[in-house]
């Protein structure tokens, strides 16, 4: 990832896997915060069914920090706590 | 201002606090490292194209336009000016 600013819709469609590998999603949307400057979530769908098959709302698209965005390019990488969801009280964030 | 999906700002009609019409919103620029926002892209509309506005404009003629500008976005985004 460079520093050079991109569009922020040059996002939508990529697939986003885990550090580890796992398919987690498809980009769908970004969510900002514009007081604070900053992206603070990315909308998924198309999500892997494994990995979200507890939560109803998961069956139409969850929000994941972008704090947990590892790395950008063809693809998205994310910290792997998101397959540890169900252990996890972050699970509010993937409430869409 | 809440939180807002980007989907829900596309082509959303932008106006300066003094009244101007100044476009409508093609895209936002972000570092996507660091995840920071820094520009909204804004198009010039037929109505607008006649008015000559001091911000710096990208490869396309859009206006970057700061996003700490940014005041209120609710039928219009609002910017300071």
């Amino acid at each position: 990832m460079d520093d050079t600013p991109q569009e922020i819709t040059s996002l939508v469609g990529r697939e986003v896997y885990s550090n580890n590998g796992v398919f987690v999603g498809e980009i769908e949307d970004i969510r900002l915060d514009l007081d604070a400057e900053v992206v603070n979530g990315l909308a998924l769908g198309e999500l892997n069914p494994d990995l979200f098959a507890d939560y109803d709302t998961g069956r139409r698209g969850v929000i994941v920090p972008y704090r947990w965005v590892r790395a950008v390019g063809d693809v998205v990488l994310i910290n792997d706590i998101v397959e540890r969801l169900k252990s996890d009280d972050e699970a509010e964030h993937a409430l869409a | 201002m809440a939180d807002i999906l980007a989907e829900n700002l596309s082509g959303k009609a932008v106006m300066g606090s003094d009244g101007t019409e100044l476009g409508m919103l093609y895209n936002i620029t972000m570092n996507l490292k660091s995840g920071s926002l820094s520009d909204l892209l804004v198009e010039q509309t037929e109505e607008t194209n006649q008015i000559t506005l001091d911000f710096p404009t990208d490869d396309h003629g859009r206006y970057r336009i700061p996003v700490g500008r940014v005041q209120a976005v609710k039928d219009y985004i609002v910017i300071e000016r």
